[in-house]
């Protein structure tokens, strides 16, 4: 940003304002997904890179999909990326254009045929079949990556003094020759055995028993072997360009990988504002959050999970994961730790048998403290099978496990700049992933998604999902299977394998006043205490910052149904919630798309006042002749019975092409506009049926009233508002909105 | 049943539907004399001197709107006015509210209204001196005090409605036609005559450099099948040899009155393509019919004549300047580029190729002398300025015609019985509303009201086929997509932001009138609106009364900018409301310079633009419930119940709230 200071100078100086994300901390590896310069021409360079911070300016960019050191250079980067710049298709671009060293875009060591072919089902794309990253260990500044090459493991670190980059590697024993691709130059290498030299000045020696050699097919292209061996070995290049290369000091990979010094040894006090409202439902504690901390990091969390009934972890959106202690206390005194930092846009998390599991673009990381300072020293690789592209909104989701340990989360379509179409379309796009508890596969359990904000997990292992309108998505929904077997939600473009699967249709659609962003469900644990009943499923809006709860109705083996909204006041979108062990739901939510939330982030309690009835229904029956709801509370029977006391409208959406859907008549179908409706955008069309109320009738229990509607037939959206009072002079008012299926 | 009496009755829905949304039955009474119409919502706005309706005299009068008030839930309203004078509002035939004097003195008692139509009878009593101003307000627990809008109400036309949408029809038809041209009155018209009186035709000289003669010919024979919105008389006979003749004279005679404009470059086909895009970006459908089809219905223009019809370079020179020789066209200024005006006309000429109307006349050959002698004889200079007419030839004048009987003789009446009198091109429909008209008298010609005005010249302009309005869908939602393959290759069209066009439905109340003339005549700057693909061209005639049209149909007097007093410290708390601090405007919305920070989908008006255009009024009702205004918009709603989403600001008072930002934007 730049801003004007006119001071007292006789002339204008314009002076650059760091951006906040110029300010913030990230630490000694981010990992993101980095454009570069490759000999002249912007590239690609690391989808699931990570950057390693070398200091005094250096830098070395590891592509963990290649298991390939991309570049290591002296400079900085060009800002990119939604989570930072908030634009929507510019990526990290590293300024290394007069680098130490690059690579090509082929994997970093040869597979056991000796072979470089990218031979990855979609090239370009995905982990190598010969090689896998396994994570990487922190020790103070220092990252020692980890990962397995032909069947043995290796260690690397990366390390810059003066003008010499050292790549030390500690191999496991080596069932046959490692080969590396250790940099690509236009002009060719000369090589002697353990040290090389290109024309353009680029100088390498080794040490180890690492012998050198130039690529026959590619004399620009120098190759470092690793000679097979029973035992462990430590090799090293070192690598300066225009200067005499020379090693650094080899590390000891022991001592690295058993935890090293704190990156962030300050503890953030923050104090929580606890409600003293006792006339609501349901009251909002709010935690003040370390947004004030030495490491300007933003703190916009995206995903959560209690540690114990005392301590929380947060994951954020510009890959920061938080402790938060002291929630049992009285709140006066919360203490905050940064635990890691540099991960990659995590917006889900899972805490199991005590170990975080945190969810980014990249892969699902255990973050292991390995010598009790609370900070993250091992950043052990869970499961990476995700395949990604660069594009900016192929956000990965939440993360949830069912009762046997699977792990899910939702990954969305990677929609185009203007929120229409989409890019390259990859298996993994628009779909929700099962991960195996011990992390070593990987299911596709549905697909056709396109924006699915969050997921829930039901106590069966129900597997729901938000959705937001677009392309072949008319309206925010809620997805809904019984996860047996996948299923298609929709979505034309993300339907990958699925081709003759029918579209599974949601338990509920919602209008855009209902929702304009999807959150996650979670379900009422048994014996909780916020006022509903075990398994009531809760949905959350991102875009209204509201909490639902789903009134289901049988539809055959799975549900249709609808929603009423919870007297829950937030101040944040509704993305994640879970319920602690004391009855409570915490939610927790930040902006980063259209919210009508009121700050940037918050992380909250909501607590059930059992002293002040919940005036909502809570049961939804459908009739052949209209819907039956059951209240709280016995009713007054004399509103109850006024049909006055109601009002019904229902309408449909059209499925189709374009972006979103506008609302069609059900009575009165409209066949020519709904066929327009597939050939250009119909927000316009506004066409909601008013239904007439022909009956209101008190069941014997005095608090389910049955409505004879005027017709009832299938409709996206059945809205049914009431005005009516319990026996005590409480008022019931509110709507609720379902969606009703023929069968 | 006569002629004319079976004309209007088969008449009377299309009239009723197509000149107005039909939400409440408005009678206005003055000195026993009424006049009805369906009018959308209860507002006027009167100034001393002026009539309530073209059909009244100016002077003190009665206005009254009946219909049925929809309420979808129960609801307990308070109601209240604008204005002044006497109101009286009754629902369900009780009386819940009457006020007299400065309206805004008191608001009803809450009013407990069950869901279901209501009978809604609003009386409202001029100032004694004909002037007047009303709005009709209604708040609840669920909104704020706002203005009733069209949704709210529902209504049957009747007889007299009806009666009234067939008078104004006539009175349309009559001015636009140029009726006055012929029949002229030694008394002029006043001095604030019904504007359309003042319309001319194209002017033709300089006609050789612009148009061929072929099409010169084809045009003088049959007009009304080039073109069939055209109100271009039928003129020759061509079922005749001397009619054929005449038709090549005349093309002949016109070709030659050159200015000596230099010839252009001819259409560059390579541009086709991009012509093409921008053909479909521009929403052309929206009036035109696209130029490869040929259609003999008056609901859209074709333009497959016009390879035929341009000589080089004067289609790419019209593009530019539509208005440049016809004042009064309804082709707007899209303010195109020397470029963007090249390639649509290389498009244009490039699709109609070989598509022109063929007619199955031959024509001999033409000539100058007796094309200029043809002119004179059929008065061509009555409607076009500058061309030949013979004075001897002058038709009864204005006060003559009105009292007689349209039905039994002159250009109105049946082809039986219409004699010499020109074939103007009217249909069934125009003929019976003329009739009607006749009736009236033609005091109506010599005043006018600007929101009749509006009502004509939205209609005219189609201003509907770009926006929604009320229920009423934009046209293009239905034609748009008929061109939808011309931009088909370009590869980014998915990238781009929400393309939708504003509705009409509230702008009189939204923007100063000031900013809607702005918008009208082309001047606004920037355009709020960058991100569209499709742009508001210029209306630069009719811009100042159709601003002033759209602000009065709300009930207010033309306004502009008012000034904000900021005060400081509301303005710093709505900036943090505004920014990323509180609800993160600024995601969409960019201030300034600063642009928007994460805007996805959709676009928001930079709020830099607020203070030039935004009615106060209106902001708290957007800011309250975007959805109610537009529906599917992705602006988000901030509060519920006046009850904010923010709980630790200004006690969480969504209207106090509301207001910190005002002032900010105001700042």
């Amino acid at each position: 940003m730049l801003r004007i200071v006119p001071l007292f100078l006789a002339t204008l100086t314009l002076v650059h304002s760091a951006e906040w994300y110029e300010e913030m901390k990230i630490g000694p590896a981010w990992s993101n997904t980095f454009q570069d310069h490759y000999q002249g021409q912007p590239r690609v360079a690391a989808l699931k890179g990570i950057l390693l911070d070398l200091g005094d300016g250096n830098h070395a960019l590891f592509d963990t999909e290649t298991m390939r050191l991309v570049s290591a250079y002296k400079g900085t980067w060009k800002w990119g990326g939604t989570p930072w710049t908030g634009q929507h298709g510019d990526l990290v671009s590293l300024e290394n254009d007069k680098p130490i060293f690059n690579t090509a875009a082929l994997p970093g060591w040869a597979n056991p045929a000796g072979s470089f072919a990218d031979e990855r089902p979609i090239p370009g794309f995905g982990n190598v079949s010969h090689a896998s990253f396994l994570g990487y260990f922190r020790h103070g500044e220092k990252i020692v990556l980890h990962y397995k090459v032909n069947g043995t493991e290796v260690m690397e670190t990366v390390t810059c003094q003066g003008s010499t980059v050292t790549r030390s590697f500690q191999t496991a024993a080596r069932a046959q020759d490692l080969i590396l691709s250790l940099a690509d130059e236009k002009g060719a290498f000369t090589v002697a055995k353990d040290r090389a030299k290109s024309t353009d000045g680029l100088g390498v020696t080794c040490a180890g028993g690492v012998l050198l050699a130039a690529d026959p097919a590619n004399p620009g292209r120098l190759l470092a072997k690793f000679p097979k061996g029973d035992s462990p070995a430590v090799f090293q290049i070192a690598i300066a360009r225009n200067s005499v290369p020379e090693a650094a000091p080899a590390p000891d990979f022991k001592a690295l990988t058993s935890g090293g010094p704190p990156l962030y040894p300050k503890i953030i006090e923050t104090k929580g504002t606890v409600s003293n409202d006792e006339k609501s439902p349901y009251v909002t504690d709010v935690l003040e959050l370390p947004s004030d901390n030495p490491w300007k990091a933003n703190l916009r969390f995206g995903g959560f999970d209690f540690i114990d009934d005392d301590s929380a972890a947060l994951s954020s959106w510009n890959g920061d994961v938080w402790v938060v202690r002291g929630l049992k206390g009285d709140w006066k005194e919360l203490k905050w730790q940064r635990i890691a930092s540099g991960l990659f846009e995590t917006l889900g998390l899972k805490v199991v048998n005590g170990i975080i599991h945190v969810h980014g673009r990249d892969q699902i990381t255990q973050l292991i403290d390995l010598n009790g300072d609370g900070e993250t020293d091992h950043f052990k690789t869970f499961n990476r099978d995700v395949l990604i592209t660069s594009n900016f909104h192929e956000f990965a989701f939440d993360l949830q496990t069912d009762k046997a340990g699977n792990f899910y989360f939702s990954k969305s379509s990677p929609v185009r700049g203007g929120g229409r179409g989409f890019d390259q379309i990859l298996p993994h796009h628009g779909t929700v992933i099962k991960v195996s508890a011990d992390g070593k596969s990987s299911t596709v359990m549905a697909t056709g998604l396109r924006a699915p904000g969050g997921l829930g997990i039901g106590p069966n292992g129900e597997i729901t999902t938000g959705e937001n309108e677009g392309t072949n998505q008319p309206c925010c929904k809620i997805n809904y299977t019984l996860g047996k077997t996948p299923v298609f939600f929709g979505t034309e473009a993300s339907r990958q394998s699925l081709a003759d699967a029918p579209y599974t249709e949601p338990l509920c659609y919602l209008p855009m006043a209902v929702d304009n962003s999807s959150g996650s469900q979670v379900w009422v644990p048994a014996g909780g205490k916020f006022g509903l009943p075990a398994d009531t499923m809760l949905h959350l809006s991102y875009g209204q910052s509201s909490i639902y709860q789903v009134l289901p109705v049988p539809r055959g083996a799975t549900l249709q149904g609808g929603v009423v909204k919870l007297p829950i006041t937030l101040q944040s979108a509704a993305m994640r919630a879970r319920f602690q062990t004391d009855g409570s739901l915490f939610v927790l939510g930040f902006r980063g798309w259209q919210t009508n939330a009121a700050t940037e982030c918050a992380f909250q309690r909501v607590r059930h006042n059992a002293e002040v009835p919940l005036q909502l229904p809570d049961k939804l029956e459908y009739t052949k002749t209209g819907v039956r709801l059951r209240f709280p509370a016995e009713l007054d029977p004399e509103l109850a019975e006024d049909i006055a006391s109601y009002g019904a409208e229902r309408w449909n959406y059209v499925r189709g092409p374009q972006y979103g859907s506008g609302e069609f008549s059900v009575d009165s179908p409209d066949r020519d506009a709904e066929k327009r409706a597939l050939e250009n955008e119909s927000q316009s069309h506004r066409k909601r049926d008013t239904v007439e109320i022909e009956s209101a009738k008190v069941a014997s229990d005095g608090r389910t009233v049955e409505l004879v509607l005027a017709g009832m037939k299938p409709s996206m959206t059945l809205k049914v508002s009431y005005d009516l009072e319990d026996k005590k002079g409480g008022i019931m008012k509110g709507e609720l909105h379902a969606t009703v299926y023929g069968e | 049943m006569p002629c004319s009496a079976r004309l209007i009755s088969a008449l009377v829905f299309v009239l009723a539907a197509g000149f107005s949304q039909a939400e409440l039955v408005a009678t206005f009474t003055r000195d026993g004399a009424t006049d009805s119409q369906m009018d959308r919502f209860p507002a006027l706005h009167v100034l001393p001197g002026e009539p309530a309706t073209p059909f009244l005299t100016a002077g003190a009068f009665e206005a009254v709107w009946r219909g049925k008030l929809i309420i979808p839930r129960r609801q307990r309203l308070v109601f209240s006015f604008e204005g002044e004078g006497i109101a009286t509002l009754k629902i369900a035939g009780k009386e819940v509210l009457v006020s007299e004097g400065g309206l805004p003195g008191k608001a009803s008692e809450s009013t407990r209204l069950n869901p279901g139509e209501h009978e809604f009878e609003l009386t409202y009593l001029s100032k004694p001196d004909g002037s007047g101003g009303l709005r009709v307000f209604w708040q609840e627990l669920s909104f704020p005090r706002q203005s009733m809008p069209a949704s709210a109400f529902v209504a049957d036309s009747t007889e007299d409605t009806k009666l009234g949408a067939l008078h104004r029809r006539g009175r349309y038809v009559f001015a636009h036609q140029n009726c006055t041209k012929c029949h002229t009155t030694t008394a002029g018209l006043g001095s604030t005559p019904m504007p359309e009186i003042a319309e001319i035709a194209p002017i033709i000289f300089g006609t050789g450099d612009r148009t061929s003669e072929e099409w010169l010919r084809r045009w003088m024979a049959a007009p009304h099948t080039l073109k069939p919105t055209s109100q271009m008389p039928d003129l020759v006979d061509t079922s005749t040899a001397e009619g054929r003749q005449q038709a090549s004279d005349l093309a002949a005679y016109m070709v030659s009155l050159k200015i000596g404009t230099p010839p252009s470059m001819p259409a560059d086909a390579t541009l086709a393509k991009e012509g093409g895009m921008h053909f479909h970006e521009l929403g052309c459908v929206g009036c035109h019919y696209p130029p490869d089809k040929s259609e003999s219905d008056s609901s859209r223009v074709p333009l497959n004549n016009v390879a035929s019809k341009y000589l080089p370079g004067a289609l790419t020179a019209y593009l530019k300047q539509p208005d440049a020789m016809h004042p009064f066209t309804k082709m707007p200024n899209f303010r195109l580029t020397d470029a963007e005006a090249a390639s649509i006309a290389a498009f244009l000429t490039t699709a109609s190729e070989g598509k022109q109307t063929q007619l199955t006349d031959e024509f001999p050959a033409g000539d100058i002398a007796r094309g200029a002698k043809a002119a004179e004889s059929l008065q061509c200079g009555v409607c076009h300025p500058g061309m030949p007419m013979a004075p001897a030839h002058a038709a009864a004048p204005l006060d003559a015609i009105f009292k007689k009987d349209w039905a039994v003789a002159g250009c109105v009446a049946s082809i039986d019985k219409r004699g010499k009198s020109p074939h103007l091109n009217l249909n069934d429909a125009d003929r019976a509303a003329l009739i009607a008209f006749a009736k009236t008298g033609d005091s109506s010609l010599r005043q006018d009201t600007a929101t009749d005005y509006l009502k004509r010249q939205s209609e005219a302009l189609r201003c509907n086929a770009c926006h929604a309005l009320d229920q009423r869908a934009a046209g293009l939602s239905e034609t748009h997509s008929e061109t939808a393959g011309l931009i088909a290759h370009l590869p980014n069209i998915h990238e781009r932001v929400d393309q939708s066009r504003p509705p009409l439905t509230f702008t009189g109340e939204m923007l100063y009138t000031t900013a809607i003339e702005a918008m009208l005549d082309g001047t606004a700057t920037p355009r709020p609106r960058p991100w569209l693909g499709m742009r508001m061209p210029s209306y630069r005639t009719h811009a100042k009364a159709l601003a002033t049209g759209l602000t009065r149909a709300h009930g207010l007097a033309v306004n502009k900018p008012a000034e904000v007093k900021v005060d400081p410290e509301l303005a710093k708390i709505g900036r943090d409301l505004t920014h990323a601090t509180g609800f993160g405007c600024t995601t969409c919305h960019g201030v300034g310079d600063l642009k928007p920070t994460a805007a996805f989908e959709v676009g928001g008006v930079n709020f830099s633009l607020t203070p030039s255009r935004i009615r106060e009024e209106f902001f708290y009702r957007w800011m309250d419930n975007p959805l109610s205004v537009t529906p599917g918009t992705k602006m988000p709603r901030y509060s519920q119940d006046n009850k904010s989403q923010r709980t630790d600001v200004l006690g969480g008072d969504a209207s106090k709230q509301f207001e910190a930002i005002w002032h900010y934007l105001h700042e």
